[in-house]
């Protein structure tokens, strides 16, 4: 079943960049509706996964434009790294840290910063997706990285 | 190169996106400035911290049952219908429904190019609706013919074979027999009805494909 092979991948994704573990869950439940709408335009030219993964970053992506639209920067409702905490590591304050100071990234940096240094999209890619330029994500991803040392020196 | 510019290249650089010049520039000026060094060290850590960071976990709670009560609320987009076809609603539903059914079954089995035993294969036409069905209904001895002797050599339980995929197969030709019927039935009303046919021709490949499916199972044993 799709959603049983899927969501282990496609929930870490929502909860990273959305930073709220209660919107996380609704997101993924969007996307596996979506793909549930969409799944005739599935022609096969790229893996599952890949088509599943690029609907799941535009679901999230459109719903957080939106979302940011309503109201700036709502407060988190729900710490995003109750769920980190079970995955299970070696340096696991280290990695809570990590989790906590990406969550508390401004959205568009958060977006690119995970796309391209955790998920490995490249800049064309990650532009491609949010519909800005490659400059602009370099930028962000810059300021991502300069935001987050700043966070995890504290 | 200064500072400044150092700072800006420092992403490009540690993502291999610099030509090889001004790498070796930019290098020539970390080997001389501690704090720039210290940065491009820093965002290297941050780098190899975040690319290990898990990409695999399950959330708290199962979203599933969610999920699934919103799918029948999905919008599909629907053809304005005449009122004479409301009439064709329940029949085609029905029989839409067996069909959708078997689509999540049918994944699970290996895909089979082959006709499976001796049926012929047949092509179902909206646009000739008389030769289809003529040609359907002839194939139909055959068919019956392919899936008992399948059923048959599944039955027989030879060593090897997975008792859920027999399980599987009679499940999912039970349910296509059974949608077959109510086309067909529907069709009697209906005669010439391109949505049916169309059906028809989508619950005819479905159950080749488990019959394919079946045999190449046995056929591997």
């Amino acid at each position: 079943m799709i959603y049983k092979q899927y969501v282990n991948r496609i929930y870490p994704l929502a909860l990273r960049m959305s930073g709220d573990r209660v919107r996380a869950e609704e997101l993924t439940q969007d996307i596996f509706v979506r793909a549930w709408e969409k799944i005739g335009l599935f022609r096969g030219e790229s893996s599952f996964y890949t088509w599943l993964y690029r609907l799941a970053v535009n679901v999230i992506l459109q719903s957080e434009r939106s979302r940011k639209r309503r109201s700036r920067r709502e407060p988190a409702c729900s710490d995003p790294v109750e769920n980190f905490a079970a995955a299970g590591d070696d340096s696991l304050d280290a990695r809570i840290d990590l989790e906590r100071a990406i969550s508390r990234l401004p959205a568009g940096a958060r977006s690119v910063l995970l796309l391209h240094d955790l998920e490995g999209l490249t800049h064309r890619e990650i532009a491609r997706l949010t519909g800005t330029t490659v400059g602009a994500c370099k930028a962000q991803l810059h300021r991502a990285r300069r935001l987050l040392r700043g966070e995890l020196e504290r | 190169m200064n500072c400044r510019r150092v700072s800006r290249l420092t992403d490009d650089y540690l993502d291999c996106l610099l030509p090889p010049r001004r790498s070796a520039r930019l290098e020539a000026h970390l080997s001389a400035c501690p704090a720039c060094r210290r940065v491009v060290q820093e965002t290297a850590k941050l780098r190899a911290r975040l690319a290990a960071l898990p990409r695999s976990f399950a959330p708290q709670r199962d979203l599933w049952d969610d999920i699934r009560n919103r799918l029948p609320a999905r919008k599909v987009h629907r053809p304005h219908l005449r009122p004479m076809r409301l009439r064709l609603l329940v029949p085609l539903g029905a029989a839409a429904c067996a069909l959708s059914l078997l689509l999540f079954a049918l994944f699970s089995l290996p895909p089979s190019g082959r006709t499976p035993l001796a049926v012929r294969p047949v092509v179902i036409s909206a646009d000739h609706p008389a030769a289809s069905l003529r040609d359907f209904r002839a194939i139909e001895t055959d068919y019956r013919q392919a899936r008992e002797t399948l059923l048959s050599a599944l039955d027989s339980g030879p060593e090897g074979i997975d008792p859920r995929l027999v399980e599987l197969v009679k499940t999912n030709l039970e349910t296509i027999d059974r949608a077959v019927r109510e086309i067909e039935s529907a069709l009697k009303k209906y005669p010439g009805e391109k949505e049916l046919l169309r059906l028809l021709a989508v619950a005819n490949s479905r159950r080749l494909d488990v019959l394919a499916a079946a045999q190449k199972q046995l056929m591997d044993l």
